[in-house]
């Protein structure tokens, strides 16, 4: 049994080392390129959205490396996401790739979720199960607040680089951390390193949040590391959407965490009073606490063809004039430049900064 | 007497008969816009984002067009009408947008039908909601509605028999249904998509008039009833979870069974995400059996484009039977 799953954001490294502890063979194709863009494109339909072919493309490239079963949760829409399985079975079985493709019938629901890892992972025992399943999340919530750390301490570094050090060590370091008692060691650790670095003073970052579509918001295949590339220039960035809450909202494993959904919609109901699948509301409802938390400018990112983000789309053209927050709607397909989006990344800033210096 | 304005645009090309009916009972004065034209396009694109499919923007042109004329405007909120389906993100979001996206509307009627949620009876629900703003009188409502219902099955029946939108929007007026059409021995095409595609003129342009030309008759996905839709979508590993979806794959496999029709023509918007996965569907589940003509439109089409790839698509389909 080799299993392998599409990359979104942090994901593999959360279940990664878990898995393989149990047993469990995993095949990790690179990370996405152009290539593998390319090979997605080649053979998805032609307006499928972008998270479609990078992890069809991936799919095809951890099929060539001897994956033999991979795992695609699954859902009940309205958004194409619940589809992507079954279409994606059938095109990799059209080229002749023989494998199993697991998924859920309703990826919301833990018995059925798990009885298909069960059954893809060819693992025994149903407690293991559960305890490596809930593991794996906890995993994957450290690593998300890992990278909120990073976004928070980022701006403040006073020797270029340093954060981005602390970052990647930590990560290896939770990467490591196999039990619950060694991830809370690793935390503090990190939490210690990033209080105890030389810090700039008087220094009063912009804050930039972005919101969209989850694939896009998290995974650095698709955004072309917009987050990145904004905290290097010592932006503050907020998510409207991370990992590790978006599976809470949905299993609960944090039980003193807010529900983000129910959060985002309380928000979002003067504008948008139903949620209209994908991630929309939360793309409306963020927005609009985020300008309650001060945000200077929101990036909106989403696939071409998003049905979901479209409506938000249009919502948030609105709330950008009635809250007065500029808003920067970017549009990811096969053909986006990172040149394009850069330059598009330093109007908005420097249109942030002057804004600013006019208060 | 109150005006309630329906724009002629998306659900209006399924449910306006029975919308028709119960205004009409309520003492309302039912007011459509007139159809869609060149016009009604660059008004609903001024208003939304340019990436958003274009019958949503012709169904702004409309909302456009009507909102000075009327008291009321009904867009109605249809999330789901099945229980295991939903209708697009797009329609779903569809009086939010509406509101954030045109100033100085009339009050909208904009309450959820949600079947998925709230069981088959949602649809009854909402129907008395809205009879309830303008009659205190609930026996009326009911009245209204169970009249509506008549004129809607009546309506879905001639659709079956295989006759056009505007016709079938006419005779379901009278209570008595005509005798189901004879075959007339004509040989026969299938059109997969939306009804607010193929029902709307200047979206499918001479398509009809076309194929009639040449001696073939046109069959919508509306010829088929609900069980034979079921019956087509069986084979699906997972079920099609969009309404108009699922009667998209489901009749383009019956069609394909089907042996007197001869090829199907798929009409699809640009860009329209639901499509992108029902055509790879389609195309999975028919290979072989029947040829398929794709067109795709947006706000760009021009007449020329679809005829000539239309009577491409006819004169293969003639030609192919003339040599068998």
């Amino acid at each position: 049994m080799k299993l392998s799953v599409p990359y979104l954001g942090m994901l593999h490294k959360a279940y990664g080392p878990v898995l393989e502890n149990a047993g469990v063979e995993i095949i990790l194709p690179p990370r996405p390129t152009k290539r593998t863009l390319d090979l997605g494109t080649k053979h998805a339909p032609e307006f499928a959205c972008l998270p479609f072919k990078i992890t069809l493309g991936s799919m095809i490239e951890a099929l060539g490396l001897g994956a033999d079963s991979i795992f695609m949760p699954g859902g009940w829409g309205p958004c194409r996401f619940g589809y992507y399985d079954v279409i994606q079975e059938q095109i990799l079985k059209d080229l002749g790739y023989q494998f199993t493709m697991g998924s859920a019938k309703n990826p919301d629901d833990l018995r059925d979720m798990l009885d298909m890892m069960q059954r893809i992972a060819g693992l025994r025992s149903k407690i293991g199960l559960y305890k490596l399943f809930f593991f794996v999340l906890i995993r994957m919530s450290f690593f998300d607040w890992a990278l909120k750390k990073y976004f928070k301490y980022k701006p403040y570094e006073s020797i270029q680089g340093k954060a981005d050090q602390i970052f990647e060590k930590g990560v290896s370091l939770i990467e490591k951390s196999l039990s619950i008692p060694q991830l809370l060691k690793s935390a503090s650790l990190i939490s210690f390193w990033f209080r105890r670095m030389e810090k700039r003073n008087g220094v009063h970052p912009l804050r930039v949040a972005i919101v969209g579509e989850l694939f896009t918001v998290l995974d650095p295949s698709a955004n072309m590391e917009i987050d990145m590339k904004l905290a290097r220039r010592g932006i503050e960035v907020l998510k409207s959407v991370w990992l590790s809450d978006w599976l809470n909202d949905r299993f609960r494993f944090k039980p003193f965490r807010r529900n983000q959904l129910k959060l985002s919609s309380k928000y979002a109901q003067p504008y948008l009073r139903f949620h209209s699948g994908g991630e929309s509301i939360e793309s409306v409802g963020k927005t609009i606490l985020f300008k309650k938390k001060e945000a200077d400018g929101v990036i909106h990112i989403f696939p071409f063809t998003c049905m979901p983000e479209l409506v938000a789309q249009t919502i948030l053209a609105k709330v950008q004039k009635d809250l007065d927050i500029p808003i920067l709607t970017l549009i990811i397909d096969e053909h986006t430049a990172a040149g394009g989006v850069e330059t598009r990344l330093e109007a908005f800033i420097d249109l942030l900064e002057r804004r600013r210096r006019r208060r | 007497m109150i005006k309630v304005g329906v724009p002629r645009g998306l659900l209006f090309y399924r449910y306006f008969p029975f919308w028709d009916t119960f205004f009409e009972e309520l003492g309302t004065e039912v007011i459509v816009s007139s159809p869609t034209t060149e016009v009604t396009i660059r008004q609903g694109s001024r208003l939304l984002p340019s990436d958003l499919c274009l019958p949503v923007k012709i169904y702004f042109g409309h909302i456009e067009s009507l909102r000075e004329k009327v008291d009321f405007l009904f867009i109605p909120r249809y999330i789901s009408t099945e229980l295991d389906a939903y209708m697009c993100p797009k329609l779903i979001g569809l009086p939010d947008m509406v509101l954030c996206a045109i100033d100085s509307l009339p009050p909208l009627i904009d309450f959820p039908i949600h079947c998925k949620a709230h069981g088959m009876k949602a649809e009854k629900v909402f129907y008395l909601k809205v009879g309830r703003i303008f009659s205190k009188n609930k026996e009326r409502a009911e009245k209204a509605y169970s009249m509506g219902m008549e004129r809607q099955s009546r309506f879905l029946t001639l659709l079956q028999f295989g006759l056009s939108f505007e016709e079938a929007l006419d005779m379901s007026k009278s209570p008595a249904i005509p005798e189901k059409l004879k075959e007339d021995g004509r040989g026969k095409l299938g059109i997969i998509g939306r009804p607010y595609y193929v029902h709307d003129s200047f979206l499918r342009r001479s398509i009809i008039e076309q194929v009639e030309a040449r001696g073939y008759r046109l069959l919508t996905t509306e010829v088929l009833s609900y069980q034979e839709i079921e019956k087509g979508v069986e084979k699906l590993r997972k079920r099609v979870y969009w309404s108009f979806g699922k009667e998209m794959v489901g009749s383009a496999i019956r069609f394909a069974e089907n042996g007197s029709i001869k090829g199907i023509i798929n009409l699809a918007s640009f860009g329209c995400g639901q499509d992108s996965f029902n055509i790879e569907l389609v195309h999975h589940y028919t290979k072989g059996k029947i040829p398929i003509l794709s067109l795709i439109f947006d706000e760009h089409l021009s007449l020329g484009g679809f005829s000539t790839r239309v009577e491409a698509f006819l004169e293969m389909i003639t030609q192919g039977k003339d040599r068998r």
